[in-house]
């Protein structure tokens, strides 16, 4: 007995030896960061004088900043307004790429190739494209007589021009994990339901979104996620602006951080945020739980 | 200690330990060869990164952002100069994106972390930031009377702080009125004295399909920068010259923002001036010819003869409420030594050599490289003719006398300013009600700094 309870103690010491690779990276690269701006948030910081501890102040102060709140509701439309739509969109593309018809994997390729993009590659694009002397889309709409609009310079198409542009870049790699959650799918249940007289409504509604569950989960998670964070596509085609229509709370921790210097400050912002993030995922965790389990 | 973990390492079942040769204990030939390995990598690494280090340390680093390819390769040609003059002094130039350096991460966090460039520029907006004691040295010494009786006074006001310098100034970037010749004869205009003639002139200019003006739409020390020669007309300010007090609550600050809101609400300036920034004139519709006026600075006249030759342009005051009293900005860049540097007197060296120590590297930086004006008034005397260009002699004679030098506003006056600009100018908030709501948090801000 006690022999066995020596190999079992070794082998999970190796089973640790072998985690401590990731477990090393991890803590270099995220949890000691994490830490460091915690710590940080509780100070007043410029980057160039000594630290100067101030507790909670940071913290008090943001509860009654105007532009904190302004920013965290940017933040809130953005994503109200991305998560549903970048969902419908990807499974829209997964469904019809899932079927057989000619040039499919054309298609397939075509779709996820904004994902291979660098997002600041694809947000300059579409900055030239959305703009409003040279951009091709006011050139189009010319065609069909809709006058030039400025898409990234009026408070009312900035935020909406940059969700849909965020949806253009991120749907290929969304619908890409729809289709290996639809490929999963046994299709002997659609054949029984076809057997049972279910038209292709009924079987998307009763078999395709109920078994995508998992699958659900994890896009709406991760896409949540990244809309909480969004900042690559908004500091490339408005920084914010116009009057800041678009500045989302990563770039207002952005702003305060480093072009304010108050890095105090903004550490303590991007706490906030970061704890809005776990909850929202944890709360959708639960919701979205498979039920059989 | 070898041991014990070689015997933590040791599995159980004989099947796997055949596999994992390499950590194989009992006669552990191969743990022996594995650790003789470690080491050697382990030393190869501290050696190389302590050889890096050696050879950083030696050589001062030289930042600047990168200001195009002529800037860029004047920048390097004096390193390279100064390289081979000395040798045991040598200077390493990194050139930086112009956005992430001027309001971005890049010396920021090199300065929290300890490693901030013996020497760099730095824009008036940062100034005060940096200009403290144990971040910059002080470089008063390197103004001796003479030299102090060659700069202008106000440029050395500039980078003054309690009496002592903390930087050289470079240039002075004064900012005026760019307009199309061709394009104002077309729509039968003259160049405009007041707002009134401003706004009556893009309003037939926009009439006839030509995009009367172009001023700087994204939010920043840039747009400001280009704003304050408006508030100032007015005779307003942000602050009062002390900073001690803030006074943007007035009526000349409320119709400076009404003419800036008046000039994107009414469509006469596209709301997106350019993808990046106006200040680069090649990318807006000025230099295609597409617009008829530009608010913009002397550094645009070079790129506007150099490349845009068709484009045929003149130079003018800004307009002013009544068409007197013509006042204007300048900007430009100063040098700082980092007061942590190794080898501070090196780097003081190094620019004084640069930009005080003769007159060949200013000229050729400011009539060469960039179209602007040395503050030292031998650099202009020895540039002589290079002045006498159409559009420079305008800014040498009737500009630079009216231009103030850019104020050092810390970044949270300039955020509150410029949010006060773009709320008017986008969210068409009347301009008393902007300049009250900025009064506001002006206060709040001197409250708290002093």
């Amino acid at each position: 007995l006690k022999l066995v309870r020596q190999y079992v103690r070794r082998e999970s010491i190796t089973g640790y030896l072998f985690l401590l690779p990731d477990l090393l990276g991890l803590s270099i690269f995220v949890i000691i960061p994490i830490a460091g701006a915690f710590w940080i948030s509780l100070h007043n910081w410029d980057a160039l004088s000594p630290m100067v501890w101030t507790g909670l102040q940071n913290y008090i102060e943001l509860f009654d900043d105007p532009l904190f709140w302004d920013s965290l509701r940017i933040t809130a439309t953005y994503t109200v307004c991305y998560v549903p739509l970048l969902y419908a969109v990807s499974l829209g593309l997964a469904l019809l790429v899932n079927q057989r018809l000619p040039f499919l994997r054309l298609f397939r390729t075509v779709f996820f190739v904004p994902v291979v993009l660098s997002l600041v590659v694809s947000s300059l694009m579409w900055k030239y494209i959305l703009d409003e002397r040279a951009g091709l889309l006011n050139y189009l709409l010319g065609f069909v007589g809709i006058p030039p609009q400025s898409w990234l310079g009026s408070v009312e198409l900035a935020l909406p021009s940059i969700i849909l542009v965020s949806i253009w870049i991120q749907m290929g790699y969304f619908m890409v994990i729809f289709i290996a959650g639809l490929q999963d799918i046994p299709r002997e249940y659609y054949e029984a339901a076809q057997i049972d007289g279910a038209n292709r409504r009924q079987m998307f509604w009763s078999i395709t979104l109920p078994l995508l569950r998992p699958t659900s989960l994890f896009v709406v998670v991760i896409s949540l996620i990244n809309a909480f964070q969004v900042f690559d596509q908004v500091w490339v085609m408005t920084q914010g602006g116009p009057a800041s229509a678009t500045q989302v709370t990563a770039i207002y921790i952005y702003q305060q951080a480093f072009q304010y210097l108050n890095l105090g400050y903004g550490s303590a912002a991007a706490f906030i945020l970061f704890l809005v993030i776990i909850a929202f995922s944890l709360v959708q965790f639960r919701l979205l739980r498979p039920q059989t389990e | 200690m070898q041991r014990s973990i070689c015997d933590s390492l040791r599995l159980p079942s004989a099947a796997v330990h055949s596999e994992i040769e390499l950590i194989r204990c009992p006669d552990h030939p191969q743990i022996t060869n594995y650790s003789r390995l470690m080491k050697w990598i382990t030393s190869f690494f501290v050696s190389t990164i302590l050889l890096v280090a050696s050879a950083y340390s030696q050589t001062l680093q030289f930042w600047k952002f990168t200001g195009g390819d002529a800037e860029d390769a004047a920048i390097q040609g004096f390193v390279e100069q100064w390289n081979k003059e000395n040798p045991s002094k040598q200077v390493q130039a990194r050139f930086f994106s112009f956005k992430d350096y001027v309001a971005g991460p890049v010396l920021t966090t090199a300065f929290a972390s300890g490693t901030g460039p013996d020497v760099f520029w730095i824009s008036p907006g940062l100034f005060l930031q940096y200009a403290k004691p144990g971040i910059t040295a002080e470089l008063t010494d390197l103004f001796t009377p003479d030299v102090r009786a060659d700069f202008a006074p106000a440029a050395i006001d500039a980078v003054t702080v309690e009496g002592r310098i903390h930087a050289v100034p470079i240039e002075q970037e004064p900012v005026a009125l760019f307009y199309n010749k061709d394009l104002l004869a077309k729509a039968n205009l003259q160049v405009p004295k007041t707002w009134e003639e401003l706004l009556s002139a893009c309003e037939k200019l926009k009439a006839a399909n030509i995009i009367p003006i172009v001023i700087e739409t994204n939010p920043g020390v840039y747009q400001n920068f280009t704003w304050y020669p408006f508030l100032w007309q007015t005779g307003a300010n942000v602050l009062s010259d002390d900073f001690k007090k803030a006074t943007f609550d007035s009526p000349g600050a409320a119709k400076a923002l009404d003419l800036w809101r008046t000039l994107i609400q009414k469509g006469y300036a596209p709301r997106t001036g350019a993808p990046d920034t106006t200040a680069a004139i090649n990318s807006t519709a000025f230099s295609s010819g597409q617009a008829a006026m530009q608010v913009i600075g002397v550094w645009a006249v070079t790129e506007m003869t150099k490349n845009y030759p068709n484009v045929n342009f003149g130079i003018a005051p800004l307009p002013t409420p009544d068409g007197s009293n013509p006042v204007t900005v300048y900007g430009g860049w100063t040098q700082m030594v980092n007061a942590k540097s190794k080898n501070i007197e090196a780097a003081k060296e190094f620019t004084s050599w640069m930009w005080i120590k003769g007159t060949e590297r200013p000229v050729e930086w400011t009539t060469k490289a960039k179209s602007n004006f040395s503050p030292r008034k031998s650099v202009i005397a020895a540039a002589g003719s290079a002045y006498d260009e159409e559009h420079l002699k305008v800014f040498r004679d009737e500009i630079l006398p009216t231009a103030r030098s850019e104020p050092r506003f810390p970044t949270e006056v300039v955020k509150i300013v410029g949010d006060a600009l773009q709320s008017a100018m986008f969210r068409n908030t009347a301009g008393e009600k902007a300049a009250a709501a900025a009064q506001k948090q002006l206060e709040a801000y001197v409250k708290k700094t002093n």
